[in-house]
């Protein structure tokens, strides 16, 4: 037998939710002793005095006007709302709202049940904030994947554009053997006529010249990149500085019938700096704009200062640069694509090499351009101030002085047989005592026989390297210690380090220039003679 | 005739209205980018962060479908978004109907919008607890179906489910806009239907618009709530038949 159980109006009364009736307007009809219990108030307070809205915040009102009246009207329910409601004392409830539309002889009615969440609620809020923590943090990991992704691009940027640098070096490279094996050949054929000669062996100059233009540029790109060039700093005039630039690149200005204005402001500061880098830099920017200015065109070079820095511009009025390349011309392997004109020859290392250096100064340079063939205007600042670096040059490792005009006993060791016999003819022609060995045990064993007064070694040598050998000859018992000179491929300061450690004097990268080479010898004594070892 | 729906719903809220203008109109509706059923991917938060972008959609529209002059029907927040256009290309509009409009919601100085800053923080608080369980809330219930109106299945399924995070992005774009320097701007006819019981849109703002709007009409409708084209559609479509009678011929 079930036991009487309570009334359906104890039921509606003493619900387990919060049960209000209202009319569209939300006008409370009825409400439960639940509900007033809750909100505390009497029914009598209520019924009729006020609306359902007025137990919302306004937030509240809002939301309820914009999403729960109209899902009501529509599809005639709403559920799980979460809202607050406002207890009687103005404080809030959090609680969650079931509406449903009800139809009663042609009028509409909104019965609402009403629960409190409190708990739920607080648990939600910990959800919310763990979801918001999540984005964030799939927002950062997205954000950092498409940084990546950038990165990625820019990389593969890069890596077109040193190929495409690769093959342009390749091709620049190549271009002056042509002229010089027809040259070869020609030598074979003319070598009756000096003055046939003559003319190609400028030729082979000219060309050989230009590639070592390439490659020293190759080698300094190389080196400033990798922070291996050292400052000599001093406290230089910059009007003195870019004079000596500007007579650099005069010749090129003349040839194009350019127009160059030189400007420099009154009362101008020194500057701490490298005067050969420096000239070197601008002469660099006024070959730039004497190249993409046409014939005819103008150049203007400025000098001025601020309080804290001295500015070099050098603006022309030549073809410009496209907005898309500007952010990269300063860039390694950003190709000179504004001129198919590439007879000027150059890598397009200059403005890397130029940017690198003024860097080294603690300087910057900058360009600006409107557009192409609107021209374009480099300023390089120089900070004014106590000088970056000062250590000596690496030419100054240099022991011997004095000017002697005496034959030399030298001793060229060179495993190319071309290499070795060319070098051993200018330095016969020169008028020094000159014996080639082409295998370093042999020239160490001809050393310990006969001693010279200068040894010039290649460094790549086969079976022993050109360091162990100046070693082995650095410990030849004499009274007086000859002066060892390398020769080398190796042109990088590691390089260098290591031959000078190992018992060189001097140091020249190949092609070694013959003129520099006769001057060093020049200023080398010649050794007493001392009895010989020979048996 | 292009109606333009409010904030939290979609095209399918102006059902009830339309059928009463479909005989002398050409009635397009359409979805606002990020509600409804629009393509969600073109919702460009830049581009969306303030009713401007909304404009230029509309004026596209417009475009679009007509070579003629429409008349324009907004319901609350695109009540201003065809303020807006109607600004940018007076030409474009033949005359505008603003149900609800409301320029700015939160008070300042002199200027009552009926709301605090703290109340629309409030709401907006309240927006994100509920698109929690989102699905839940917006889902259909269908409870005692048969008292409802025929309403289709489907139409009850997508009417008023928003994504979230849109949802959310617009509410602050909505609720934050304040464009009542725009509104002397428009020449457009304008009528202008306001609740006589509107939380969101209330009678101080309904007599401002009217007060600054050059050409406008204002009519007040017997309804509480902000939805009088839901709650109202007769009282409301007989305003709108009225003055666009009066104003076109």
């Amino acid at each position: 037998m079930i036991a009487p159980y309570p009334a359906a109006d104890v039921l509606f009364e003493k619900a387990a939710c919060g049960l209000l009736l209202t009319d569209v307007n939300g006008v409370i009809l009825r409400i439960n002793a639940t509900a007033c219990q809750w909100l505390g108030y009497d029914a009598v307070d209520v019924i009729r005095q006020r609306r359902v809205q007025d137990l919302f915040t306004m937030g509240g009102r809002v939301f309820h006007q914009t999403h729960s009246i109209p899902l009501l009207q529509v599809q005639g329910s709403v559920s799980e709302i979460q809202i607050d409601l406002l207890h009687r004392d103005q404080t809030r409830l959090p609680m969650l709202l079931n509406i449903v539309a009800l139809q009663n002889q042609g009028s509409t009615f909104h019965q609402f049940a009403v629960f409190v969440v409190t708990d739920r609620h607080a648990y939600e809020r910990e959800l919310l904030i763990a979801r918001k923590s999540a984005e964030a943090a799939l927002e950062a990991q997205l954000k950092a994947e498409s940084k990546l992704q950038e990165i990625n691009q820019q990389l593969s940027l890069v890596d077109r554009r040193k190929d495409e640098f690769l093959a342009m070096l390749a091709h620049e490279l190549r271009n002056p053997l042509a002229p010089i094996s027809t040259a070869a050949q020609l030598l074979s054929m003319v070598h009756q006529d000096p003055v046939r000669v003559r003319q190609t062996g400028a030729i082979i100059s000219r060309q050989v010249n230009h590639m070592k233009t390439l490659i020293n540029d190759l080698l300094d790109v190389s080196r400033v990149n990798s922070g291996m060039v050292v400052l000599e700093a001093q406290l230089l005039d910059l009007e003195q500085v870019v004079s000596v630039a500007v007579e650099q690149i005069r010749p090129l200005i003349q040839q194009r019938q350019q127009h160059m204005t030189v400007r420099i402001s009154q009362g101008l500061p020194v500057v701490p700096g490298d005067h050969k880098r420096l000239v070197q830099v601008f002469a660099n920017l006024l070959q730039n704009a004497a190249k993409f200015t046409p014939d005819g065109g103008v150049i203007t070079l400025a000098v001025g200062y601020t309080d804290d820095a001295v500015w070099v511009r050098i603006e022309d009025n030549g073809i410009g640069i496209d907005a898309k390349l500007l952010p990269h011309v300063f860039e390694l392997f950003t190709q000179e694509k504004r001129s198919s004109d590439r007879s000027q020859g150059g890598l397009g290392l200059g403005l890397a090499i130029v940017k690198n250096l003024i860097a080294l100064h603690g300087g910057e340079v900058s360009v600006a351009s409107g557009g192409i063939s609107h021209g374009a205007t480099f300023t390089v600042r120089l900070p004014r101030g106590a000088p970056p670096v000062i250590a000596p040059d690496e030419s100054a490792v240099s022991g011997k002085e004095g000017t002697h005009d005496t034959a030399l006993r030298i001793l060229v060791v060179d495993d190319n047989v071309d290499a070795a016999a060319s070098l051993a003819m200018v330095l016969d022609a020169a008028g020094h005592q000159v014996v080639v060995e082409h295998e370093p045990y042999a020239a160490l064993k001809r050393a310990q026989h006969t001693l010279s007064d200068v040894y010039l070694l290649d460094i790549g040598l086969p079976g022993m390297d050109g360091n162990e050998l100046a070693r082995c000859l650095r410990r030849i018992p004499t009274t007086t210690s000859p002066t060892l000179i390398a020769i080398t491929g190796y042109g990088q300061t590691y390089d260098r380090d290591q031959a000078l450690s190992a018992g060189f004097d001097h140091y020249f990268v190949k092609p070694a220039d013959p003129t520099k080479l006769l001057h060093l010898l020049s200023t080398i004594a010649p050794r007493p003679s001392e009895p010989s070892s020979d048996r | 005739m292009l109606f333009a729906h409010g904030f939290g719903c979609d095209q399918a809220m102006w059902n009830l209205l339309t059928p009463q203008f479909c005989k002398n109109y050409r009635i397009v509706t359409f979805d606002l980018v990020g509600s409804g059923g629009s393509d969600l991917t073109a919702y460009d938060r830049e581009k969306y962060s303030s009713l401007h972008g909304y404009a230029d959609d509309v004026l596209e529209i417009v475009e679009a479908v007509s070579d003629s002059p429409v008349i324009f029907v907004g319901h609350s927040v695109s009540a201003i978004i065809g303020l807006l256009a109607s600004i940018k290309a007076p030409a474009n509009f033949a005359a505008q109907v603003m149900v609800g409009p409301s320029p700015c919601y939160i008070n300042d100085g002199n200027y009552a919008g009926g709301f605090a800053r703290a109340d629309i923080d409030d709401l907006l608080a309240m927006m994100e607890s509920n698109y929690l369980g989102w699905s839940s809330t917006m889902a259909p219930v269908i409870m005692g179906a048969a008292d409802q109106p025929a309403l289709t299945q489907q139409l009850t399924n997508s009417f008023c489910r928003t994504d979230p995070d849109i949802a959310q992005h617009f509410a602050r774009v909505t609720f934050l806009a304040d464009h009542r320097a725009d509104v002397s701007q428009s020449a457009t006819p304008t009528l202008l239907l306001q609740c006589s019981d509107d939380v969101l849109a209330p009678m101080t703002v309904g007599t401002f618009m009217h007060r600054t709007m050059q050409n406008s009409t204002l009519q007040v409708i017997e309804n509480v709530g902000h939805c009088p084209h839901l709650s109202a559609p007769t009282a409301s479509s007989k305003a709108m038949l009225d003055f666009l009678v009066a104003t076109l011929g």
